[in-house]
C-alpha cells in the first residue's frame, strides 16, 4: 500500500471525490487528516492536482471532435456530401466574433457538432443532407409539420429534401429563412444575420420584422438591434463546401477571419493598415496553416506561430 | 459584417489578468494552505504564482490564465514539499524527483506538464477519458457523469480516479527508472 503508485490511486481518489462539488465538513477533515499523515501523501496529491490543472490547459481534452457522446445517442451513418437529383441546397453560415472559447455547453444541448477543422456530412432522418463546417453546432426538430434546424455556431449546407408539407426552417439567431426548394445561404456573427439566395426563393422574416421574399442573386442583412431587412445584391461563398477558400479582392482581415475558423489557434493581424489589403486567392481549407503560410508570404507579411495560442502575423 | 475579430491591446489583457487573480487569490490561498499545512507558506506561493502568471501574461496571451494559475502555484508547493522531504533524513533517498529540479523553470515546466498530460489521454480506455473530460474539463459532478453515461456512481468514482492516476503517473517518475 505505499508504493508511489498506489498512493497516487488513493491521492486521485480524494481529487474524483472533490471533482465537480465541495466537500462535506467530514470529508475535508478526513482528507486534511491523510494528508497530515505522510509528506509523500501531501506530494501525490499535489501531484494529481498539477495534472488536473495541465488537463484543463490541454488542448487535446477541449477538443470538441473527442467530446462525449450521450449514452442514448444513435449512430447514424456518415454520408458523402452529394448534389445528387438535383437537391435543393441550403447553405447557413454563422461567423462568431471575439476571442475563441470551447461553447461545450453549446455542444451538450447540440444534436451535431463539429470541432476545429473537422467538418462532417450527415443524414437527417427526413432524408436531408446536412453538412456541418468546421466549429458548428446545431439543434434538429423533425416534426409531422415542419422541420426546423437551429444553428447554435458555425455554418452549414444542407441539400433540403422536399417535402411540401413539412417546410425546412433554418433558424439562426432571432432569424428565421425558410426553404422553398432552393439554395441559399445564411451567414451569422455577432452583428447580424445574412442570407443570401443562389437559386429560387427564400423568405426570411426577423421576430418583429416584416417578412421579405429574396430571390435569387439577392441578398439580406439584418442586424441584431434591428427589425427590418437591409436587401442588396449577392455577395456570399460557397467555396467551403468544396474545401476551398476562394476569395477575389477581398480584405485581408476578412481572409484571415475565415482561415481563423479552421485554426484552433487564433490568427491576430498586428498592423492594422494592411488590413484592408486586397486579396484574390484560392486556399486549401484541409490545411489551414499552410494556407495561412502562402497568404503571409504572398502578402509579404511575417508570420510567428505560438503553439496553442496564436499566429501572429505583422 | 465579417469583420476581423478584435482583439484585447497587450496590457488590457495583463490588467484582465491581474483582475482574475485578484478574484481568486483567495481561493488558491485556502488550496495552498491544504496542501502545505502552512498559512504564511501559502500566502507566499499564491503571490509567487500570480507575479508568475502576470510576467508570462506580458509575453503572450495565456490561454487559461486560472488553470495555468493554479497549476504554476501547485508545481511550487511540490518544490517546497520535495524540499521538505530531502531534509527529511528518512526520505533523503529522493526517489520522488519527477525530472523537476526545484526552482526550474516554471513556464516552461507547466508547458511539459500539459504537453506529458495531453499525451497520457491518450492512454486511457475511452470510458475513462469520457469521465475524466466531464468531470474536470465541463466540471460535472459524480452523480451528473453516472446519470448521463448510464453508470453506478461507483463506477464512475473508480474511471475518474484511475483516470487521474494514470495522469499523475505521467507527470511524476519518468526519469526515475
Amino acid at each position: 500500500m505505499n508504493s508511489p503508485e498506489s498512493l497516487l490511486q488513493q491521492a486521485a481518489r480524494w481529487h474524483a471525490i472533490a471533482s465537480g462539488r465541495d466537500l462535506s465538513a467530514e470529508e475535508s477533515r478526513a482528507l486534511d487528516h491523510w494528508l497530515a499523515q505522510n509528506a509523500r501523501h501531501r506530494l501525490a496529491y499535489a501531484d494529481i492536482c498539477a495534472a488536473a490543472f495541465a488537463l484543463e490547459q490541454s488542448p487535446a481534452a477541449s477538443d470538441p471532435a473527442s467530446a462525449v457522446p450521450h449514452a442514448t445517442r444513435t449512430s447514424r451513418p456518415w454520408l458523402r456530401w452529394s448534389l445528387g437529383a438535383g437537391a435543393p441546397l441550403l447553405l447557413v453560415f454563422a461567423l462568431l466574433v471575439g476571442p475563441r472559447i470551447t461553447p461545450s455547453w453549446q455542444n451538450w444541448n447540440s444534436d451535431h457538432y463539429t470541432g476545429i477543422g473537422k467538418p462532417q456530412t450527415q443524414a437527417l432522418a427526413d432524408g436531408s443532407v446536412l453538412e456541418l463546417d468546421t466549429d458548428s453546432a446545431v439543434r434538429v426538430r423533425i416534426g409531422s409539420d415542419r422541420r426546423d434546424i437551429e444553428l447554435l455556431r458555425g455554418r452549414l449546407a444542407i441539400a433540403v429534401a422536399k417535402d411540401p408539407s413539412r417546410p425546412l426552417h433554418v433558424l439562426s439567431g432571432g432569424v428565421d429563412a425558410m426553404a422553398v426548394g432552393t439554395r441559399f445561404v445564411v451567414d451569422r456573427s455577432d452583428l447580424g444575420t445574412e442570407v443570401g439566395v443562389h437559386e429560387g426563393i427564400v423568405r426570411v422574416s426577423s421576430a418583429n420584422g416584416e417578412a421579405v421574399e429574396l430571390r435569387a442573386g439577392q441578398q439580406a442583412f439584418v442586424g441584431t438591434s434591428e427589425v427590418d431587412a437591409r436587401v442588396g445584391a449577392l455577395a456570399s461563398n460557397d467555396g467551403w463546401t468544396r474545401g476551398v477558400l476562394s476569395v477575389e479582392q477581398m480584405p485581408l482581415s476578412k481572409v484571415l477571419a475565415e482561415l481563423d475558423r479552421y485554426l484552433p489557434e487564433r490568427i491576430v493581424l498586428t498592423d492594422n493598415s494592411r488590413a484592408a489589403m486586397p486579396i484574390t486567392a484560392t486556399l486549401p481549407l484541409d490545411d489551414p496553416a499552410a494556407a495561412l503560410r502562402a497568404l503571409a508570404q504572398t502578402s509579404q507579411l511575417s508570420l510567428r506561430h505560438i503553439p496553442r495560442v496564436a499566429y501572429v502575423m505583422r | 459584417m465579417n469583420s476581423f475579430p478584435t482583439r484585447t491591446a497587450p496590457d488590457a489583457d495583463a490588467q484582465a489578468i491581474a483582475e482574475l487573480y485578484a478574484s481568486c487569490y483567495g481561493e488558491l490561498v485556502a488550496y495552498l494552505r491544504r496542501l502545505c499545512a502552512d498559512h504564511g507558506q501559502a500566502e507566499d506561493l499564491a503571490q509567487e504564482a500570480g507575479m508568475r502568471l502576470i510576467a508570462q501574461a506580458r509575453r503572450e496571451a495565456v490561454a487559461k490564465p486560472r488553470a495555468f494559475l493554479f497549476h504554476v502555484a501547485t508545481n511550487l508547493a511540490r518544490d517546497q514539499l520535495r524540499r521538505r522531504m530531502v531534509s527529511d533524513a528518512h526520505a533523503i533517498e529522493s526517489d520522488f524527483d519527477d525530472g523537476h529540479a526545484p526552482g526550474a523553470d516554471h513556464i516552461a515546466t507547466v508547458h511539459e506538464d500539459v504537453a506529458r498530460v495531453s499525451a497520457a489521454l491518450n492512454t486511457l480506455t475511452p470510458r475513462a477519458r469520457d469521465v475524466l473530460v466531464l468531470a474536470r474539463i465541463h466540471g460535472h459532478t459524480q452523480k451528473e457523469i453516472a446519470d448521463r453515461l448510464n453508470l453506478q456512481p461507483k463506477t464512475v468514482e473508480n474511471h475518474l480516479t484511475r483516470a487521474l492516476a494514470q495522469l499523475g503517473a505521467a507527470l511524476t517518475g519518468r526519469r526515475r527508472q
